[in-house]
């Protein structure tokens, strides 16, 4: 948790500038942007020490305010498969981006 | 009531009735048997009657904003999914994100965002056992609150400015 948390100090704040800089910005110019490789590699950084901070948050969450062995079973499984699934849709997304 | 108040003071807990005479009737009528004397004990506080503190509060917006970002995530890929597939599609998320409606969520997720950031850092300088006598904590807790929405708003003032 600490170790994603201190990674992603200097990725969100690259995240937000990346934002702030597409906020209007129309098709074309936005694939331009994501599909370069820097933008693209904090991106992907941000997207797996991302979904890696957010897994562990909402796990500590779960184990603080669910108490009953089957609901906590489900909830922590929902919540592996949603970080997988979002975290890869995204990387997939940033990569197609970048390679076509 | 009055006994209620008394063992509550002694026993040196911060009850809400630090701050006002209501609460200590509601809460020696909850906290305290109805039997023998010997039954009359205080039970044990729950979080609902400690005084709310600036840093409790700050530590379940932490909390909040975590599980905001949590969801924002599916913004993000829907965004990403958007632009890596066509420009139609693409075309359909920006004009979410463009509407008003859009504009207000991507606000909110830029405060949230400097919000757990800060709050973050808050919580690395006091796991390294700094900043945690009374004072140090509420400036930082103030300073964190303060911060996320400075941030938030320059971030906009220069996304709109820049555009």
């Amino acid at each position: 948790m600490r170790v994603t948390a201190v990674a992603l100090v200097p990725l969100a704040i690259a995240f937000v500038v990346a934002l702030v800089s597409l906020l209007g910005k129309d098709y074309v110019a936005t694939r331009t942007l994501l599909g370069q490789p820097l933008p693209a590699l904090v991106m992907l950084l941000f997207i797996l020490a991302g979904v890696y901070h957010m897994k562990l948050g909402m796990q500590s969450i779960i184990d603080d305010y669910i108490h009953s062995p089957k609901a906590k079973e489900f909830a922590l499984r929902a919540n592996l498969y949603f970080s997988i699934s979002i975290g890869l849709a995204c990387i997939y997304a940033t990569l197609k981006l970048s390679f076509t | 009531m009055s006994l209620g108040a008394a063992v509550g003071r002694d026993a040196g807990f911060r009850l809400r009735h630090a701050r006002g005479g209501r609460a200590v009737g509601a809460m020696a009528d909850v906290e305290l048997g109805r039997g023998r004397p010997d039954d009359r004990r205080p039970l044990s506080p729950h979080l609902q009657i400690y005084r709310p503190t600036l840093t409790m509060t700050m530590s379940i917006a932490h909390r909040i904003t975590g599980v905001v970002l949590y969801l924002g995530t599916l913004l993000l890929a829907w965004f990403l999914i958007a632009a890596s597939t066509s420009a139609e599609a693409f075309g359909v998320v920006s004009g979410f994100l463009d509407s008003i409606l859009g504009r207000l969520i991507l606000l909110g997720f830029t405060w949230a965002l400097y919000h757990h950031l800060l709050g973050g850092i808050r919580h690395i300088i006091w796991d390294s056992g700094r900043g945690l006598e009374p004072r140090e904590r509420e400036w930082l807790v103030k300073a964190t609150l303060i911060g996320g929405l400075v941030l938030t708003a320059l971030t906009w003032i220069l996304g709109l400015y820049v555009r």
